[in-house]
């Protein structure tokens, strides 16, 4: 059992980490993190608060950069960039942040528009229609008149999730989706990631403590523990594993 | 893109400060330099201009009424004494126009305006609006600061001109109802003691201290961590701070503006 894809041995990594260190001050986040991530892969990364999950899902869009090691997305170093040489790669990573992350002054529309304005310069008509089509896929049309403190904490997190899928990037990053869900919105917003997926060919990279939703939709799961990958493999590999945390997070489902 | 240094380990508390100064200060050059977006910008400083002074409004009037009555009040113990109460009015506006009233506005906004941005900017930021910003590729300073940063100072304008106002209507209620000075006599004597050099003054240290106010709450604000817990910190940091650099700058530019008289006279 390796962190490697098992599904489809043959492309390339889209993503990789090679020894990627963080710290905080004297506390050291991240020791040394080796990981690859295939494309149109659904891969879930498990750990205990605290194991650096959120930390190694914000080194790819540029909130967070490595103290040493490197971070290819498609063969771009991505460590040394500068904040303005990230625009490019926000524009095919895109982030979905733990809690919804709205404006609290714009409507649901000028949520969902923020990013195609800015970062495609798109407007009118062309952009109109994007909106709607993106509200269109997770059935929040209705909802597009709205300020963000009239919805439900569902209900934002699908904006959220609007607002990033409008951008059409490559690869999804999902930070705690279903924390603070009930079982049903959880139900929906897992079903949400496997199908947009599958429908825009998207990777997804899932952070997460719920092995239930890691069972349900990963085609791969990585354990991180202490700022350490401490296994990878399917779920069913997963659930085979020996090792006592494994056991203890399998346990949870 | 954090310019910060309270992660470091174990630095000495003047290495700290001196760290963060050298961030506050790299983030201002930040600031500044999208004076020459201005007019990109407008709608949104408008818009915080008339929220910050809609907001204002009413407290600086008050304040302004009342602060206008004592000083006619304190005046007029002195002024009686020489039998010159008709120059209570002069001398009660020109050391509000000159002293009290851009120190007013400057306390008013930093208890309100101040505690405002910072609690707005820190929930922005504990909420994961701040990154979601740069996400979206846009950049949160030139997006939201900026338009705050021109705005406190835009309208730290508009609310001394009212203060001042509102000032010379209470000193002359005041003067009407308790020294039966009528207000023809109040307004008088005003244009004698008031000269342009008072006026460009007030005008100078409004700015100043309106320049530190939204200097402090917004980098405060936007370096905000912790949670709800973190922004209430950072809420009173940003009061207490403000307050003791208003105080610090007018006690500067008390110095240098008698120095200049000096020069001149």
């Amino acid at each position: 059992m390796n962190n490697q894809k098992q599904t489809n041995p043959s492309p390339s990594p889209i993503i990789s980490f090679l020894q990627v260190r963080k710290s905080f001050g004297n506390n050291v986040v991240l020791k040394n993190v080796t990981l690859d991530i295939y494309p149109g892969e659904i891969i879930f990364i498990i750990g205990r608060s605290g194991s650096g999950k959120s930390v190694l899902l914000k080194h790819l869009v540029g909130l967070i950069r490595p103290d040493s090691g490197d971070i290819f997305f498609k063969a771009q170093n991505l460590s040394h960039l500068k904040e303005n040489e990230f625009f490019p790669i926000r524009q095919k990573v895109g982030l979905i942040f733990q809690q919804p992350a709205l404006f609290d002054s714009l409507t649901v529309y000028e949520n969902v528009a923020f990013g195609l304005q800015r970062l495609q310069k798109r407007s009118g008509k062309e952009l109109e229609d994007q909106i709607n089509k993106v509200l269109a896929t997770l059935a929040i049309s209705d909802l597009k008149n709205r300020k963000p403190n009239t919805l439900s904490f569902g209900q934002q997190k699908r904006v959220a999730i609007a607002r990033t899928i409008a951008l059409n990037p490559e690869v999804l990053l999902f930070d705690e989706p279903t924390t603070g869900l009930d079982p049903v919105a959880t139900t929906v917003v897992n079903g949400l990631i496997a199908s947009l997926s599958r429908k825009m060919k998207t990777t997804s990279v899932v952070v997460s403590h719920d092995m239930h939703s890691a069972f349900t939709i990963a085609d791969r799961i990585v354990i991180l523990h202490e700022g350490e990958v401490l296994v990878g493999g399917t779920p069913a590999e997963i659930k085979q594993c020996s090792h006592p945390l494994v056991q203890e997070f399998i346990k949870e489902v | 893109m954090s310019t910060r240094f309270y992660n470091d380990d174990n630095p000495s508390k003047i290495l700290l400060m001196l760290a963060n100064l050298g961030s506050a200060v790299i983030f201002l050059l930040k600031i500044l330099a999208h004076l020459g977006n201005l007019k990109l910008h407008q709608e949104d400083i408008f818009h915080q201009i008339w929220k910050i002074t809609l907001h204002s409004l009413g407290i600086i009037a008050l304040s302004g009424f009342f602060v206008g009555s004592i000083m006619a009040i304190q005046f007029s113990l002195q002024l009686k004494e020489f039998a010159a109460l008709s120059l209570l009015g002069g001398l009660a506006t020109s050391g509000t126009i000159r002293e009290l009233g851009p120190l007013l506005i400057a306390f008013m906004l930093s208890g309100r305006v101040g505690a405002y941005t910072t609690s707005e900017l820190g929930t922005m930021k504990v909420t994961d609006q701040i990154d979601a910003i740069r996400c979206l590729g846009a950049d949160p300073i030139k997006e939201i600061i900026f338009p705050r940063f021109i705005g406190i100072i835009c309208a730290s304008f508009f609310l001394l001109i009212f203060g001042v106002f509102t000032s010379i209507f209470g000193g002359m209620t005041a003067a009407a109802l308790l020294l039966q000075l009528s207000p023809q006599e109040y307004l008088r004597e005003i244009p004698r003691f008031l000269n342009l050099y008072s006026i460009l003054l007030s005008l100078f240290k409004v700015f100043v201290f309106s320049f530190c106010l939204a200097w402090i709450s917004t980098y405060i604000g936007y370096h905000t961590e912790g949670g709800a817990l973190g922004v209430g910190k950072n809420v009173v940091k940003t009061a207490a701070l403000s307050l003791s650099v208003i105080v610090f700058a007018d006690w500067v530019t008390s110095l240098v503006s008698e120095s200049i008289q000096l020069l001149f006279s």
